[in-house]
């Protein structure tokens, strides 16, 4: 069964979300503090997956300029 | 030079909106019924999320202050409160919600967003969620009619003019 896109993204929210609980667990940090490193990996996977030029609509993105 | 709010800024708190009603809430949003204490308790709502390892805030529907507007089917805007969606959250992205058991961390970010925009003794709260609302998977910002009480007023000059009205004939504002 193919997955839908927002199937897709849902899936990598729930790897994000759970990437984060596990960081804080691990380092005995903040979630802010853990978070852009969670973000990093689950980036990695999805970069894996999809190719490095996919959009990572996955997490809202950070514009290149004010 | 972009105007289209919605789009994230570096070092700026990002608002997101449902994407059902996306187009709908983006109206309302740019509306000048949308009062600016609800932007600046949303945005501040944002900030608290954004501290517990949420990537955004979500809005889902721009709400009236009264019962039965709540409940209409379209979604009216009188900007005084907001709909928010815990989904976003770490701590609730992927549970159950629906077993009416509180999340103690959405709990926490409740009391302390109670704790900021206090409404005044024997009033509602700012931040409804939890089991006396029968809120578990959402959670309603609210601002008084008519403003909060000095103690949270003292808190303006803190938020800049993230408040102000964005809109073509009232220009300014942050994502511009």
């Amino acid at each position: 069964m193919t997955e839908t896109r927002t199937q897709t993204l849902r899936r990598y929210r729930k790897l994000y979300s759970e990437s984060v609980l596990k960081l804080v667990d691990e380092k005995k940090q903040a979630p802010a503090l853990v978070a852009p490193l969670a973000k990093q990996k689950v980036s990695a996977q999805w970069q894996q997956e999809f190719g490095t030029g996919a959009s990572e609509d996955w997490f809202p993105e950070q514009a290149k300029e004010n | 030079m972009s105007s289209d709010f919605t789009m994230p800024i570096r070092g700026c708190l990002h608002l997101d909106f449902d994407v059902r009603r996306r187009q709908l809430l983006i109206e309302q949003w740019k509306s000048e019924k949308v009062s600016w204490s609800l932007r600046a308790l949303c945005l501040f709502a944002a900030a608290i999320f954004h501290e517990q390892g949420a990537p955004s805030m979500r809005i889902t529907r721009l709400l009236g202050n009264d019962e039965i507007e709540r409940e209409s089917v379209t979604p009216f805007s009188a900007g005084l409160a907001a709909e928010v969606s815990l989904w976003e959250l770490p701590q609730v992205c992927g549970t159950k919600v629906r077993n009416g058991l509180e999340n103690p961390t959405v709990a926490f970010i409740a009391n302390r967003i109670n704790m900021l925009f206090y409404f005044g003794p024997g009033r509602k709260e700012a931040a409804q969620y939890g089991e006396r609302f029968d809120l578990f998977d959402k959670m309603i910002l609210q601002v008084p009619t008519a403003g909060f009480g000095e103690q949270t007023l003292a808190l303006w000059h803190e938020f800049g003019n993230i408040g102000m009205i964005q809109s073509p004939r009232k220009k300014l504002l942050v994502n511009e």
